[in-house]
């Protein structure tokens, strides 16, 4: 009951957000904020048993004939990212009320938080892979409507639908690999999942799903949408884009790692991943200069770090993992909305123009040195442990790794400096003026979360007891003591020199953001490529829909002859030869009076001879009906065909001149014209050369008088036996007649303005 | 029961019968053809409840035995389709009367939607191929009238290609129809099947084979696949919001259906025709989806995605699985609901927007967001986000690709998902988040009032409706499909005494 309520109430308070805004105004926020805490309190409740080894499930039939079940597990690896997940919430929304102030957005700008929160508890209390999915792909849509919070500014249009794009490709990679993982596993909960790396398709599995987990947390070379969704609100930076969202793949992964962990490609893959993410980083943060891009870029660096960390997957990385996980999430949220209150108080958040706000907002800086203490990784913070674990762990694996990890920490430090040291004690710019405190509402969250580095880095029993350790048991793995102080040991030595050469990297900044490089525009490779796509996709429908009727036809009539006659060959349908044979001399004489009027009809120049050759076919046709004994088909024929010679007649009288065709054109269409005439002569034959059983029309001829009582066959056929098929034709006849009625009046208005439309070969503009 | 099973052609012959009649009283005539639309769903809905306890309900008209006369025969699949057809029938009509001025509707509309109705169920419930024909006329002709209704230039040289490139298709239909009855004498479907399934067993299918395709190529034509959709794209974005919906939802989806009875009843176990159908079924997914990718009109987007998602409901049939027909009926129910509500969506976006063209259209989002949401629920199920319909029809198709290890399937399946998202956000971006070019851009309070998305809202109800309960329903799928599977029920409900 408990878990279900995880999940109602953010989802009902999402719901009524618009409505409960305009009503409430600025108690709405408190409200959901509330219903955040209250989340976070549920989730708590629900950890002793978590720990105890007994999860509470839920488990609901969705539509369990492709595995989809709304199935739900507690473990403590999944409450754990939950509780952040709401605790960070709770500190958000509070935030958010006092950020966006009476700004009319904040009804459906909480409401969509709060979407995004449910379905991201979902992913993280998911046990069915593919309820994990669902959640997955509503963090992605609501992370878009979030990011286009300004929607009216393109760039911000722009940052939501290349985040919607990357995320939701990972998304659909992530969807393949997962159907292929339960299709193999035989089970769709993660629990029960066993140890697939020696199924036949494990590897193709596990590279679709690091394609989801590697978009979702922005790792290379998806990592270019993060920076892009930073045009979102503060707030939503800080709760989507750096602690909870991006978090999904390492999670994901996290999860995957006692099914997939086994597989030889797993470590090389994840661990090269996250090195190539982590130079890209360290080449990009030098040069930044706006305070999200900042740390947007260290958001991805840390991600890398907890991708690289599950890919080595020892006991020791996998617990460094999980304590990296909660240490970022308690220093960059905060970091975040350090920057978002300083954005709010003096609407500028490039470092070149931020200077001396110490004095004014003492309270928000003294967050932020406490939030960048723990990211730059000083004991006796949180992120110190993390730091030093990461390394630890690194170390075991390759020297490469922990040394790239310290050259990152050294970026970490650049960055935390630029963030807090250069808008609090740097030169007093005129900004600084009216720079003002954040109101409580913004104050409280900030400092409560980042004192929890603080808090958690000085009892590391305690983290290692009730969070920590459970988390890393659930995930199969077993987790290593923590402890602040290890000794002097390596890992401490190179913390030490990160931090000492951050600060030199710091100090001569300016030089060093000259000689980095820059880097190729990820978007706009993005860009490149997906246009170069559509503009493919176009190409092609213009060249497909090119608005020739004549081609349209062409096409379709030689694809049926193509395909028509490679079916011939392959099944090798017999043609009796004597069928041929069997044929009277006066059959043969009318087929080539036909053959030769509809020449005719092709090479006449004039109207005029058309007409009277297509009628002479006619005639034809009406010959060889009498010919094979059937008088009341040939009268009907000949009806018809004078009809039609009159119609054309008159009908053609009104159309535009009879235009000839080029020479090769008309080649083209000769060939065409061979085509189809071969191919029906070659069905025809196989049709007459087989027998399958004999014709129903035996019974007809038959029953005609006995039941039908009708001396005429065809007649009682026609109204009888069949008499709803021309109860039918009737219907056809009188929706053509209330055809004619509207067409008339429309030809007469289409007649007066644009003759041309007619000729059915006019150009459809392909956009 | 068994005496109902012609009333889905019949009520909407009779409806549009008074309709024609009540010409010169509009309003009357929509009264009553909205009537005459909720009796349709009724019956739709007690033929779904009787055929899901009794699995077959067949009719001899006239009361000449198979397969000497004309049989109607319902099965699940069939039964379902109707129902879908009178949802979608009443949808437009509904629309029709709340949302378009009354000089702008032609008093033909009423009886040509009820024509098209008959035309459709009539597809869905013969059993008989040339009745079946007769059922693509009375289609054709209602629909061809239909495109020219308001008479403007773009709507007769769409009608023009429209009714050109489908007489082909007739011809050619007609033409297999010959050969067929050359060969096999009879035109009921039961009957043919039986011939067919003799003759694969004595390995003399060959020239059988050769019809079949003749007349998948018919089929597909009518469905929409490459290399023969060229009809839809030049003609759906033409005629009135109503009429497109309409023919959205339902004509293609006839050819399809079509195609599903083609290969599991009259021509089953066709390998060879399977693998055609499923190469040009992929073909379809992708040529549509890369054709929505370029276009900058709403309604012309909308098209072009029609074609790609009929390649997954072909897909399915050439998979022809149990689980991949049921996704494949699965998927026809989601996709008729979720498309007649975006070309609904859709024409009041435009007409409020004042243009179907993206780049003169803007700000929607902030001047009616109910009507933002109503976008939304369709064109995420349409791009294939859960929970929404449209995901599990994917999720469906997806399983029987890897069911059958067609890896090549399940790649383009999913690449396709991305450019559908793509093309459904970028009407959503383009149309609701934009600003509006022209600044003074404003609704007039009758443009945005909220009896109009009355349709619209309904429709989105189904399709969250049949997210959620995806279960049960891809459960009654999944025995639609078995049955499908086993043409021998059908044989046997339909020639019982003979076999």
């Amino acid at each position: 009951m408990l878990l279900e309520l995880t999940l109602a109430i953010p989802v009902l308070l999402a719901v009524v957000a618009p409505l409960a805004w305009r009503r409430l105004g600025a108690w709405w926020p408190r409200v959901a904020s509330l219903g955040a805490l209250t989340v976070f309190v549920f989730l708590l409740l629900m950890l002793p048993d978590a720990i105890l080894g007994h999860p509470q499930t839920v488990t609901r039939e969705w539509m369990p004939q492709l595995g989809v079940t709304f199935a739900l597990r507690a473990d403590s690896f999944g409450i754990f990212m939950a509780l952040i997940i709401s605790g960070i919430g709770w500190g958000i929304m509070s935030y958010a009320g006092g950020y966006l102030g009476k700004d009319e957005r904040t009804g459906s700008i909480t409401g969509w938080l709060l979407l995004f929160m449910a379905a991201m508890i979902g992913v993280s209390v998911a046990d069915n892979i593919l309820m994990l999915f669902v959640s997955w792909e509503m963090t992605s849509f609501t992370s878009f409507m979030l990011i286009g919070t300004n929607h009216r500014d393109e760039e911000s249009r722009v940052g939501a639908k290349q985040a919607l794009l990357v995320t939701a490709i990972g998304g659909l990679a992530l969807l393949g690999g997962l159907v292929i993982l339960g299709r193999q596993a035989g089970t769709w909960n993660l629990s029960e999942m066993p140890a697939m790396h020696d199924h036949p398709f494990a590897l193709g599995a596990f590279v679709l799903i690091c394609l989801g987990a590697f978009t979702k947390s922005a790792q290379f070379p998806f990592s270019f949408w993060l920076p892009g969704a930073m045009r979102a609100p503060t707030p939503v930076s800080a709760y989507l884009h750096s602690a909870t969202m991006v978090k999904a793949g390492v999670f994901l992964l996290a999860r995957m790692h006692h099914v997939l962990g086994e597989l030889p490609a797993w470590t090389p893959t994840l661990v090269i991943t996250a090195a190539a993410t982590m130079i890209l980083v360290i080449l990009a943060v030098p040069r930044a200069t706006d305070l999200k891009a900042l740390l947007a870029y260290s958001t991805i660096g840390a991600l890398a770090i907890m991708v690289g960390l599950i890919g080595i997957g020892t006991d020791k990385s996998m617990t460094a993992m999980v304590v990296f996980l909660l240490a970022h999430a308690c220093y960059k949220g905060p970091l975040f909305l350090v920057a978002g209150s300083i954005d709010h108080a003096v609407h500028s958040r490039d470092i070149r123009r931020l200077g001396g706000l110490a004095q004014k907002m003492p309270v928000t800086i003294v967050t932020g040195v406490i939030a960048g203490l723990s990211m730059v990784g000083i004991p006796p913070m949180l992120g110190f442990i993390a730091k030093e674990y990461a390394l630890g762990a690194g170390m075991n694996y390759a020297p490469w790794v922990a040394g790239l990890i310290t050259v990152l920490a050294m970026a970490f430090v650049l960055v935390a400096a630029n963030v807090i040291l250069i808008p609090a004690f740097g030169k007093k710019r005129e900004l600084a003026s009216h720079a003002h405190e954040a109101p409580w509402s913004m104050r409280v969250p900030m400092v409560v979360i980042s004192s929890l580095g603080l808090i958690l880095g000085v009892s590391p029993g305690l983290l290692e007891r009730y969070i920590v350790g459970p988390a890393v048991t659930s995930l199969e793995v077993t987790p290593v003591h923590l402890s602040l102080w290890h000794g002097w040991n390596l890992p401490l030595l190179l913390s030490t020199a990160a931090v000492f050469w951050g600060g030199l990297a710091f100090w001569k900044r300016t030089a060093l953001g000259a000689f980095c490089p820059a880097l190729p525009s990820g978007p706009r490779i993005f860009d490149a490529i997906w246009n170069g796509t559509v503009g493919f996709g176009r190409n092609v429908t213009r060249i497909l829909q090119n608005g020739s009727l004549t081609m349209y036809l062409g096409t379709i009539v030689v694809v049926a002859c193509v395909l028509l006659l490679s079916v011939w060959i392959i099944e090798a349908a017999p043609i009796d030869v004597d069928v041929v044979r069997k044929v009277p001399i006066i059959d043969v004489i009318i087929a080539a009076v036909i053959a030769v009027s509809a020449v005719v009809t092709a090479l006449a120049r004039r109207r005029l001879p058309a007409i009277a050759a297509l009628g002479a076919m006619g005639m034809g046709v009406t010959l060889f009906f009498l010919a094979s004994q059937a008088p009341d088909l040939a009268l009907t024929q000949f009806l018809v065909e004078i009809l039609s010679v009159v119609i054309l007649v008159i009908g053609f009288r009104h159309l535009p001149d009879f235009r000839i065709t080029k020479k090769r054109y008309q080649i083209g269409r000769v060939a065409i014209a061979v085509l189809v005439g071969f191919t029906m002569s070659v069905m025809t034959l196989v049709a007459l050369s087989t027998d399958y059983a004999a014709p129903i029309s035996a019974w007809h001829g038959d029953n005609a008088l006995t039941k039908g009582h009708g001396h005429n066959v065809v007649n009682v056929i026609l109204v009888d036996f069949r008499g709803f098929d021309t109860f039918g034709e009737i219907i056809v006849l009188g929706i053509a007649a209330l055809g004619v009625g509207v067409l008339v009046g429309s030809l007469q208005k289409l007649r007066k303005h644009n003759p041309e439309m007619l000729s059915g070969n006019t150009k459809e503009p392909v956009q | 029961m068994n005496g109902l099973v012609a009333a889905p052609m019949l009520v909407p012959l009779v409806t549009a019968a008074v309709c024609t009649l009540l010409r010169r009283m509009a309003v009357l005539q929509r009264g009553f053809s909205l009537v005459g639309s909720a009796v349709e769903i009724g019956v739709a809905l007690l033929l779904l409840v009787e055929v899901n306890s009794s699995d077959y309900l067949v009719s001899n008209m006239g009361n000449w035995q198979a397969p000497f006369g004309i049989t109607l025969v319902i099965d699940r699949l069939a039964a379902v389709m109707v129902l879908l057809t009178a949802l979608t029938g009443a949808a437009s009509a509904w629309y029709s009367w709340i949302s378009l001025p009354k000089s702008a509707l032609s008093p033909a509309f009423h009886p040509l939607l009820h024509f098209l109705l008959m035309g459709v169920s009539g597809a869905f419930i013969t059993g008989d191929l040339f009745n079946l024909y007769v059922c693509f006329e009375i289609m054709l002709l209602s629909s061809f009238v239909m495109l020219v209704l308001e008479g403007k230039a773009e709507q007769t040289e769409g009608a023009v290609k429209y009714v050109v490139l489908n007489l082909m298709s007739s011809t050619i239909f007609l033409t297999a129809l010959g050969l067929l009855y050359a060969k096999a004498g009879t035109l009921n479907m039961a009957d043919i099947s039986i011939l067919a399934q003799e003759a694969v067993a004595e390995h003399r299918a060959g020239p059988l084979r050769l019809g079949g395709l003749l007349f998948m190529v018919a089929f597909a034509i009518k469905a929409g696949m490459f290399p023969f959709f060229f009809w839809l794209p030049a003609s759906y974005h033409t005629p009135s919001v109503p009429v497109s919906a309409l023919f959205a939802g339902l004509l293609t989806k006839v050819g399809v259906f079509a195609l599903i009875r083609l290969h599991t009843l009259i021509m089953p176990n066709d390998v060879l025709g399977h693998e055609i159908l499923l190469v040009l079924g992929v073909a379809t997914m992708i040529t549509g989806v890369l054709g929505a990718a370029g276009q900058m009109g709403i309604r012309r987007i909308l098209s072009f995605h029609i074609i790609s998602q009929v390649g997954y409901m072909v897909v399915g049939i050439a998979i022809g699985t149990p689980l991949a027909l049921a996704a494949c009926v699965f998927y026809l129910c989601h996709h008729i609901v979720v498309k007649s509500n975006l070309f609904l969506v859709g024409g009041i976006a435009a007409d409020c927007a004042g243009s179907e063209d993206l780049r003169k259209t803007g700000g929607m989002w902030l001047a009616w967001p109910l009507l933002g949401l109503l976008y939304l629920v369709p064109a995420l199920s349409l791009s294939g986000i859960p929970p929404f319909s449209g995901f599990f029809a994917k999720l469906g198709i997806v399983s029987a690709g890897v069911e059958r290890e067609l890896w090549w399937v399940v790649a383009a399946a999913l690449a396709t998902g991305a450019f559908t998202l793509y093309s459904m956000f970028k009407i959503w971006i383009e149309a609701f988040w934009k600003d509006h070019p022209s600044s003074g851009f404003r609704l007039a309070p009758e443009q945005r009032s909220f009896v109009r998305l009355w349709p619209m809202l309904a429709l989105a109800a189904i399709t969250i409706a049949i997210g959620l309960m995806s279960g049960p329903l891809f459960h009654f799928c999944e025995e639609a499909a078995l049955q499908l599977l086993n043409p021998n029920g059908y044989i046997h409900a339909v020639l019982g005494g003979r076999l």
